[in-house]
């Protein structure tokens, strides 16, 4: 994988950023001081205060940790389940593989969101909840699409040869057709990220079952959003922390974008 | 034949799968509707108050009853009222059906376009001019998300430049407008779905081949790659369908559009079993819908590659 | 078949798919009522239908139905319907009924009309029932009727103004009602135009009114700012300090809400009253006030301006809260933490998600109490209905108007009687209830404000089940026509009989 100067410019910048945001310094981020409020950047408040005299950089900070914690859990969720059970499902064609598709199916029926907010109503809305439920949603997905290019990769006539020369299956998968799948898996991957962020900010500002004292850059885009027009640095900080997420990710997983570059 | 009756039975499986799913998931929720009922007027939730509202809207009886008699109600076209409203559960849905579909197709649809006509822009030049635009676009639309950019753009558009009105008689410009944003977010997804096709087809021997015989990548894209990016744009937008139905609160909200997923949200949150139900079984009809008509054009893309 | 060929279908297709949901959406947009002229009013909610047994709160919000009794900005009941109304016996009343009011079809509202609407509340909704029983009204003759209740109450008046209580009629499949409006056109929790009742008085002075429902405050701005609208209410104190910082013109109103944190006294750390005082005294209520940027310092269990409220000035005074806490035996640690025993002081405090004031607040406290040593996990719930002792909340943040229909005992003996339906947290006091019998009898007005203001002496000062947030009140933005437009009693009456006639009375 190789980068251009410029691609590890912004990556490290980005980086850098979450980085600096991560070991900031900071206290209660439900410190609240109606006597501060709104200000802009000083010595004490390095990024301002908002509308109840909370320090942004503290939730800033809190958000960032509550953020990648969702990512994590998404992730990993995401990943787990849809990439093993759509290969799975797409290179073995029997009765349980087809269930598998048919199940996903399912889970891909219902819109994201409203799956998310049912079944954060059930688990409470935390960082771990809404990333698990986020990244279960997006499960339905990678399978499906996953078992379909896999067909698609196993009806290659050398796949084929290679089945017949007795290659094992596992050996097949993980050497051929996986290959080929890479890069979509990781595409797809990269672009879901800054996806499970917004859906993340969206669930927040319908709401259920939330620690409104937490902070999240998605809380926070949310409560802000009114104060789009009079203190837009509100709403731009968050923005930028999700760009710099979105950023890093693209630049590193999107095959795709390498290749253009 | 049999291959369709298959299709069918799997569906019809499907159909009954979603109605369990959908009678049980909203009764697993924590907290009672009666409960939010009787918030809603202030009223004590005592034992009398809550055998009353119970009896009116059936909840007393067992769920097995409760479901056989939702069941058989919904397939005569009898979809139930609203708990908290009275309203007429199955005329609300498609009242507000309209307003969901015409922002959320439509703006997927135009995604779709847009991101082909976009992602071959980009692949056919390296480095070049539409390449960037496709990243900006793309990291753009991983960044602002909509309910800060429906803002932006209702501000400037009303607000500032008194071009449209949003919040007067007619929904048509706010609809308009949330499905440019809808296709603005789609795109930058599927616009990286196409780049990656194209740029698999044009890595392929034959094209090389064909470039070196004189004829330009664009014709030689445009022909043989066509069918192999358009079966993976259409596979990866399938699935987006779902999201038509109920997927568009915050642009809802945003625009003031009676939409579906306004009304949802709305149940959801009390808790109104009726709307829940009808609403999942809608959109798995829906979503049924969408695959016949999807998984047909797959296939006739499949067949014409292979006539190629 | 070539590839150009399946791209030319496959643009027929999303074109026909376009044509097809265009022509789907057209049938809606015809539907819109034209609203020209009168004014448009933004706000959260809007009627789904116009059923009395369904819509009675939001129908009478909206200026369209009426209870029989109302309150008046000042909090008094007033009926325009009854003239006077007497208690017989202990189940008996006697209502004189007053002249010459009308219903929006011209019918007048005679005995025999009011206790047919009546009876069929009675009947239909059981919800009415609650707190007599079941009432049946006979018509004596053109003025005059009998109630006869189920059990003994006091309290008629009250009754006759709960939320059940609409007067209507019906002819055929539409209701018909008395209020200074009626309904032109409604689009089911989306939108209502509303034209004048030409029977109720000063019907020529007034004009069409149009209510939409908007779930979101940025987009209610956004239309107000582009005077779309000429009022938006309710709104938060955010948007209020926005707009007046605008230019525009807003106005604070008295809530009848009242906020306040139920405390859960038999389990947890708050059973030990030391700690309830050391709350009661830590909690910095002048920040709820710039907080919620209006409002007033509660003093009592109800709005300031009714009779019957309590005078408990509550102090701030964090010294001596360290210092109760300390008593207690609950020290600061090494990290600023009240500690006791090895273990630290946690609480949890529950709220209600959809009263954005409230969210706003538990912010506020949680920041406050951790200024006095004590971590507070705050979440706010869809319902706090079910919530009992034993839920694992310390602290409930609630809100509720308090006297919605002018009088004391109806809230009193829901959360602070000994197992009363609302008393979550199990809260007892003998005393108490016997001062709340003793307010279920008394007749005059004055033993009834003074056997309040008792129980909420005992409550506010002694026992604490209860710890007073603030007498809240609520915002509204309005365009200079309508700038002396009053609303009152929270969201009860939105639309009243006052909107537009100020500024054609002169």
């Amino acid at each position: 994988m190789t980068l251009t100067t410029k691609e590890r410019i912004a990556v490290g910048l980005s980086v850098l950023f979450i980085v600096f945001l991560l070991f900031a310094p900071g206290n209660s981020p439900r410190q609240v001081d109606m006597l501060a409020t709104l200000r802009a950047p000083s010595a004490e408040h390095w990024l301002g205060t908002d509308h109840l005299g909370r320090d942004l950089l503290t939730l800033m900070k809190h958000g960032c940790i509550r953020t990648l914690l969702m990512l994590f859990s998404a992730s990993v969720t995401g990943l787990i389940i849809g990439v093993s059970l759509g290969l799975l499902a797409g290179y073995f064609d029997c009765w349980w593989s087809r269930g598998l598709v048919f199940m996903a199916e399912i889970v891909l029926t219902i819109p994201t969101f409203i799956l998310a907010l049912i079944i954060t109503a059930l688990l409470g809305l935390t960082p771990v909840s809404a990333g698990f439920v986020l990244g279960f949603s997006s499960s339905g997905h990678y399978i499906v699409q996953i078992s379909q290019l896999v067909k698609e990769v196993k009806e290659r006539p050398y796949i084929e040869l290679l089945h017949k020369t007795g290659i094992s299956h596992r050996r097949i998968i993980f050497r051929h057709v996986w290959v080929n799948i890479l890069p979509v898996i990781l595409t797809s991957f990269g672009n879901q990220v800054s996806n499970y962020v917004l859906d993340y900010a969206g669930l927040t500002f319908i709401g259920l079952g939330t620690d409104p004292t937490q902070a999240d850059w998605g809380t926070m885009l949310y409560q802000y959003r009114l104060y789009l027009f009079d203190a837009p640095w509100l709403v731009i900080l968050p923005c930028l922390g999700i760009f710099c997420i979105a950023l890093v990710f693209h630049i590193l997983f999107d095959r795709s974008y390498q290749s253009l570059a | 034949m049999t291959n369709l009756g298959k299709i069918f039975l799997r569906w019809l499986g499907l159909f009954w799968a979603v109605s369990v799913v959908a009678f049980l998931l909203p009764r697993l929720m924590p907290d009672y509707p009666v409960h939010y009922y009787l918030q809603q007027y202030q009223l004590p939730v005592t034992p009398e108050n809550i055998q009353i509202v119970e009896e009116q809207w059936g909840l007393n009886r067992s769920l097995f009853v409760q479901y056989g008699h939702w069941l058989g109600r919904f397939i005569q076209g009898d979809w139930g009222r609203a708990y908290m409203t009275g309203l007429d559960v199955r005329t609300e849905l498609f009242r507000r059906l309209p307003y969901s579909l015409l922002m959320a197709c439509g703006g997927l649809l135009l995604g779709g376009l847009w991101a082909y006509v976009l992602g071959f822009l980009a692949v056919l030049q390296e480095n070049g001019f539409w390449g960037k635009v496709s990243r900006v676009h793309t990291l753009l639309a991983s960044t602002f998300p909509s309910l800060i950019s429906g803002v932006l753009l209702i501000y400037l558009l009303s607000n500032r430049w008194k071009l449209l009105s949003f919040y007067g008689e007619h929904k048509l410009p706010g609809i308009l407008i949330s499905s440019l944003l809808i296709a603005f977010y789609q795109s930058g997804h599927l616009t990286r779905i196409v780049i990656r096709h194209l740029e698999e087809v044009k890595a392929q021997a034959y094209i090389q081949t064909m470039q070196t015989r004189g004829f330009s990548l664009k014709t030689v894209l445009w022909k043989y790659g066509y069918h192999y990016t358009m079966y993976g744009l259409l596979s990866a937008m399938l699935p987006q369908f779902s999201w038509v139905i109920g997927g568009t609160s915050i642009l809802e909200y945003t625009f003031a559009i009676p939409g579906i997923s306004a009304f949802l949200i709305d149940s959801i949150s009390h808790r109104d079993y009726v709307v829940i139900q009808g609403y999942l079984m809608l959109t798995i009809a829906w979503m049924f819908g969408m695959h016949v008509i999807v998984e047909g054009l797959l296939v006739s893309l499949q067949q014409e590659e292979a006539a190629l | 078949m070539n590839s150009r060929n399946l791209t030319k279908q496959w643009t027929m297709a999303f074109i026909a798919c376009v044509l097809l949901l265009a022509s789907l959406a057209i049938a809606p947009l015809r539907y819109v009522a034209a609203s020209e002229g009168g004014y448009v009013i933004g706000t959260g909610r809007v009627v789904p239908n116009t059923d009395p047994m369904q819509s009675s709160w939001l129908l009478t919000s909206h200026g369209v139905s009426e209870y029989v009794y109302q309150q008046d900005a000042e909090g008094n009941l007033y009926s325009r319907f009854i003239k006077t109304l007497e208690k017989v016996d202990s189940n008996t009343w006697q209502a004189e009924l007053n002249e010459g009011v009308f219903f929006a079809d011209g019918s007048e509202v005679d005995a025999e009309a009011l206790a047919a609407s009546m009876n069929e509340i009675q009947e239909k909704n059981e919800l009415a029932q609650a707190t007599a029983g079941r009432l049946i009204f006979t018509a004596d003759d053109s003025y005059q009727m009998t109630i006869a209740t189920e059990r003994e109450t006091n309290v008629m008046m009250s009754i006759l103004g709960e939320w059940t209580n609409v007067v209507f009629k019906q002819a055929g499949d539409e209701y018909i009602y008395t209020g200074p409006y009626q309904v032109e056109s409604l689009r089911p929790q989306e939108e209502i135009v509303l034209t004048p009742n030409t029977y109720y008085p000063e019907a020529n002075q007034r004009q069409q009114v149009t209510l939409k429902a908007f779930q979101d405050e940025t987009a209610m701005r956004l239309a107000f700012e582009n005077d779309e609208l000429d009022m938006i209410y309710p709104i938060s104190p955010d948007l209020k300090e926005q707009l007046e910082a605008a230019g525009e013109v807003t106005k604070s109103i008295d809530a009848g809400y009242q906020y306040f944190m139920t405390v859960n006294m038999t389990q947890g750390p708050l059973a030990d009253s030391a700690l309830r005082e050391a709350l009661d005294l830590g909690l910095n209520r002048e920040e709820y006030l710039q907080a919620l940027k209006g409002g007033y310092e509660a003093t009592s269990l109800f709005a300031h301006y009714f009779d019957f409220n309590g005078d408990i000035a509550k102090r701030f005074d964090p010294e001596t809260a360290a210092k109760i806490l300390d008593d207690a035996g609950w020290t600061l640690n090494e990290d600023g933490l009240r500690e006791k025993d090895g273990e630290t002081l946690a609480l949890n405090l529950a709220t209600l998600s959809f009263r954005k004031d409230l969210v706003l607040l538990s912010t506020v406290i949680a920041s406050q109490l951790e200024g006095l040593g004590i971590t507070c996990q705050v979440e706010a719930l869809d319902n706090a209905e079910d919530l009992d002792a034993t839920s694992g909340y310390d602290l409930l943040l609630y809100s509720q108007h308090t006297a919605p229909t002018g009088e004391p005992s109806f809230f009193l003996n829901q959360f602070y009687r000994t197992n009363g339906p609302k008393n979550q947290f199990g809260y007892s006091n003998p005393e108490v209830d016997q001062l709340l019998d003793e307010l279920g009898a008394a007749k005059e007005s004055a033993e009834v404000n003074q056997l309040a203001k008792d129980i909420q002496e005992i409550i506010l000062a002694e026992d604490r089940p209860v710890l007073l947030v603030i007498d809240p009140q609520w915002h509204a933005a309005v365009s200079e026509e309508l700038a002396d437009y009053s609303i009152y009693c929270g969201d009860y009456y939105i639309v009243n009989d006052q909107l537009g006639l100020d500024t054609y009375g002169e």
